[in-house]
């Protein structure tokens, strides 16, 4: 009972700190949201009816799902890599990947910019050379995004699958392929659907962090390509539009929540083994 | 072709270089450009110098604000360390009901999109006078990383083995000296590993801090960001790459730390 | 015997409605070696601890020397312990360790140092205070933990499974080390085990936990030659139980399917029992038996030879099964067969009566 409460007492700070600096300003949010200017659901209704707030929501889940996507398609056999290297390879291949993670990712949207810009250092090597005439729009554009995204979420995609991957037995591939399966096969029927909870985890962790991603699409991407964190920071900063901006907010914080919910249930899900 | 280890193990070799350049690249490019003699940005540098560094260090703007980002970080992650380790210490000694929903409490600025956290600090602190305010970017900046420290010390305090503290009771030490000379020293790398965390996050941090801060009180990343949108200037580089040196040299002593505490003190 | 030095009186811990331990009662004398023994959640370490103080007992009380435990805190306890995987920091250097205790009683540090060089010279690792736990092998782990137990000349030693973690062999060799100890130091211990042959080797007594109770208290001799009930006979040692019910009790004795035994504890006739009788008391003869009071007749199952001895393996006319060991000089001059009639005899002394529950 002591130790009970001498525990409350150690917990208490931080409990009260992130009561009234983050949950209050939270539901404060929310509760803008649905009192500017007046009490109702007006500004949901414009974020859902007005074609530019919905285009938004589409490049947001459109740019998070290609994202999702490119770092299965790159991450898998990375981690692949990873399990199947010498150690020395593999402390190189965590050390490569990890590098990302220690860098602001001002740096990093700094550097795609300086690499991927019209005068940047891939025109002018192409057009140095010769290879072509005008410079390749490779920035301010979806593909700048994509570019800046996948670099910075790979690890999210690379490290639930390598921990995966590193657990599953060799000899299952090595029996299948025993039992007649050939090598493609054993590889879609056998480690594929075992690698599948990991790469479940990353995709979710990949697409949920994507949904709210602001800085590398402000700095890589084009008029084209806003998210919904540009939309919410754009409205706030420059009109103090705090209707429409809070009412963003929510909708984004119930998107990730709905998903972070579902994605934990299926992993439940699977633990129980159904 | 296809059934051949040549293939495969060709194919894999081809990712893992693909891997290294994409990763890699960017930060090599801004390590390189930081030291070019070019008045403008050029690829590869004429020659090597330092101009750009004598820029970042004379130009009051960047000496200015990368000393309020160190006026941020230094307070910040002291506060999210003390309160981040005492909660990890609390939760792990609690029952297990009330210590999920208290985790979870804690851990929602990580989870919640930094653009929310962002938005709904800026409205109320703006409200309470917090706003543009040295007092207001700290306590944003320990929202944002006490969930770190509290991560790396639980996911410690998992793995410290509790019949340690009954030995040291038994062996005749009062709670508080239990604590202090065994439980406290067997997690001190983590404490350490977390606080190192939290101020590389926070140094790091653009989002709060841009909803939070004035032109007189600006982090240097906010400064970097208006920098970036206008065009891009080379001390941009330089101050990236001390950006980047700061983060490994966290990462080196975290290291350090970390083997240290794996050798014998003498009697 | 003297005054106790440990008295444990009526102690229960309940865990809500479940009883981890309950009506523990328990004397223990200056120098006694006593082994709390049986299987997991019997009890026995719930009861270790509410000793050293990690538990608090739900009812009853404890004394140290005629003086109340309860209101005294762990720390202040003044009673050595051997934890389970042996607890020590992995911070400290093997010095540090034992040094601890002293410490935190104060003891100056040139006193300090003399008694942790004269404990580890006890356990045999004079030479090893500059290591760190982990660069030593589980037996001399072990030997630390055993050490700053004893550095601070404890009133009283608890070690709970100290052995658990070891191979069979050094198991086998700690055991004595840690008797001989016992011996020279004249420390009172209460040991903790499930493995019965380490109780019956090292203790004084042994306490048989089941069920969060003590089932028997008893010398090693008294539980495996005379076990009061069905269970302690079950679990130490290997017995033949021969099902029945009491019949014309009287006194210390009583007839069970018709053969008499020593009555353990007094069973009214027609209470359901066992005739217990260790495999090294039956007496095997080839053939169909006369009918005698305590003979058994049935079939051999099965034989299996033993080096030293042989075990046979016979199963009777109901079904039961029972084992009968013999010395291999006497399993010579036995002509038995696998499927052949066998008689089995004993002496009514070597038979226990024991409630069947």
């Amino acid at each position: 009972m002591i130790a009970k409460l001498r525990s409350i007492w150690l917990v208490l700070p931080a409990v009260l700190l992130i009561g009234i600096c983050f949950i209050y300003p939270v539901a404060w949010l929310l509760q803008r949201s649905v009192s500017e200017p007046v009490w109702g659901l007006q500004n949901y209704a414009e974020i859902f009816t007005k074609s530019i707030y919905l285009g938004v929501l589409w490049n947001t889940v459109t740019i998070a799902g290609v994202t999702t996507l490119l770092c299965a398609l790159f991450g898998f056999p990375v981690a692949y890599s990873m399990v199947h290297s010498r150690p020395w390879l593999r402390k190189l291949l965590i050390f490569v990947v990890l590098i990302p993670f220690w860098t602001s990712i001002l740096v990093r949207s700094f550097a795609w910019l300086v690499i991927l810009q019209g005068g940047g250092i891939i025109n002018d090597f192409l057009t140095g050379v010769g290879l072509i005439a005008e410079p390749l729009e490779l920035v301010y554009n979806r593909l700048g995004v994509l570019l800046g995204m996948v670099q910075v979420l790979l690890p999210f995609m690379v490290f639930p699958l390598y921990s995966v991957m590193a657990r599953i037995d060799g000899s299952y591939v090595k029996a299948a392929t025993n039992l007649g399966a050939n090598p493609i096969r054993a590889f879609f029927r056998i480690y594929l659907p075992l690698c599948l909870p990991g790469l479940l985890t990353g995709a979710m962790l990949v697409f949920i962090i994507s949904l709210g991603y602001f800085i590398t699409p402000a700095l890589l991407g084009g008029r084209g390509d806003i998210m919904i964190a540009q939309l919410i920071f754009e409205r706030i900063d420059e009109f103090g539009d705090w209707a429409l901006a809070s009412a963003l907010a929510i909708v984004l914080l119930v998107g990730t929540a709905l998903l972070f919910g579902f994605v934990s249930l299926l992993l439940k899900l699977r633990g129980k083994g159904v | 072709m296809f059934y051949s280890a040549r293939f495969w193990g060709g194919l894999r070799g081809v990712i893992n270089l693909l891997l290294a350049v994409y990763m890699l690249a960017p930060l090599v490019v801004i390590l390189i450009i930081s030291f070019s003699s070019a008045l403008f940005l050029s690829f590869p540098p004429p020659g090597f110098s330092l101009q750009y560094y004598e820029k970042m260090f004379s130009n009051p703007t960047w000496t200015r604000t990368l000393w309020t980002s160190v006026k941020i970080m230094v307070p910040s992650a002291v506060i999210a360390t003390v309160l981040g380790t005492a909660a990890a210490l609390a939760l792990s000694r609690m029952e297990s009901r009330w210590a999920v929903l208290i985790r979870g409490l804690l851990m929602a600025p990580l989870i919640i999109p930094v653009i929310i956290t962002a938005a709904a600090i800026f409205g109320v602190f703006r409200i309470w006078g917090l706003y543009g305010t040295l007092p207001g970017l700290i306590l944003a900046h320990v929202i944002l990383t006490l969930p770190y420290v509290m991560s790396t010390v639980s996911a410690n305090l998992a793995v410290f083995d509790k019949r340690l503290e009954d030995a040291a009771a038994n062996c005749g030490a009062p709670p508080f000296t239990a604590f202090r000379r065994v439980t406290l020293p067997l997690i001190s790398p983590a404490v350490l590993s977390g606080m190192l965390f939290a101020m590389v996050i926070s140094f790091d941090e653009l989002i709060v801090s841009l909803f939070l801060s004035t032109p007189t009180i600006r982090p240097v990343t906010v400064q970097m960001w208006s920098n970036i949108r206008g065009d891009t200037d080379p001390t941009i580089a330089a101050i990236a790459t001390v950006l980047f040196l700061f983060s490994l040299f966290a990462l080196l002593i975290d290291g350090l730390a970390r083997r240290k505490s794996g050798r014998a003190p003498g009697l | 015997m003297s005054d106790p030095i440990l008295k444990l009186v009526d102690i229960g811990k309940a865990y809500g409605p479940v009883d981890a331990a309950k009506d523990i009662n328990l004397h223990v004398a200056e120098g006694e070696f006593v082994t709390f023994l049986g299987p997991s959640g019997s009890g026995k370490t719930t009861t270790l601890m509410m000793v050293a103080g990690f538990t608090q007992p739900t009812e009853g009380g404890i004394e140290l020397k005629g003086k109340p435990l309860d209101p005294i805190p762990v720390w202040k306890r003044d009673i050595g312990m051997v934890f389970q995987h042996y607890a020590l920091f992995p911070h400290m250097s093997v010095a540090q360790n034992v040094a601890f205790p002293l410490e935190m009683r104060g003891v100056p540090k040139p006193e300090r140092r003399k008694r942790v060089e004269e404990a580890m010279e006890l356990v045999g690792l004079a030479g090893f205070g500059t290591r760190l736990p982990k660069e030593l092998s589980g037996g001399q782990q072990q030997r630390v933990a055993l050490a700053r137990a004893m550095v601070f000349k404890p009133q009283l030693l608890l070690m709970d499974e100290p052995l658990g973690a070891l191979d069979k062999k050094l198991r086998e060799h700690m055991q004595l080390e840690i008797m001989h100890l016992h011996k020279n130091m004249g420390t009172t211990v209460l040991y903790v085990t499930h493995d019965q042959e380490e109780a019956l080797v090292m203790s004084d007594r042994i306490a048989v936990f089941q069920n969060g109770r003590i089932e028997q208290i008893g010398s090693p001799r008294a539980l495996y030659e005379a076990p009061e009930t069905k269970f302690v006979a079950d679990f130490i040692g290997e017995t033949n139980f021969i099902a029945g019910q009491v019949e014309s009790a009287n006194g210390g004795t009583a007839r069970v399917r018709g053969m008499v035994g020593q009555l353990a504890r007094d069973l009214r006739d027609g209470t359901a029992a066992v005739l217990a009788v260790r495999p090294e008391r039956l007496h095997v003869q080839a053939g169909d038996s006369p009918g005698d009071d305590n003979m058994l007749s049935g079939t051999v199952k099965e034989l299996i030879y033993l080096g030293q001895s042989r075990k046979a393996i016979i199963t009777l006319e109901d079904g039961t099964e029972v084992v009968a060991l013999e010395q291999a000089a006497q399993a010579e001059a036995t002509a038995l067969e696998p499927g052949a009639a066998a008689t089995l005899s004993f002496r009514s002394e070597d038979a226990r009566i024991l409630a069947d529950v």
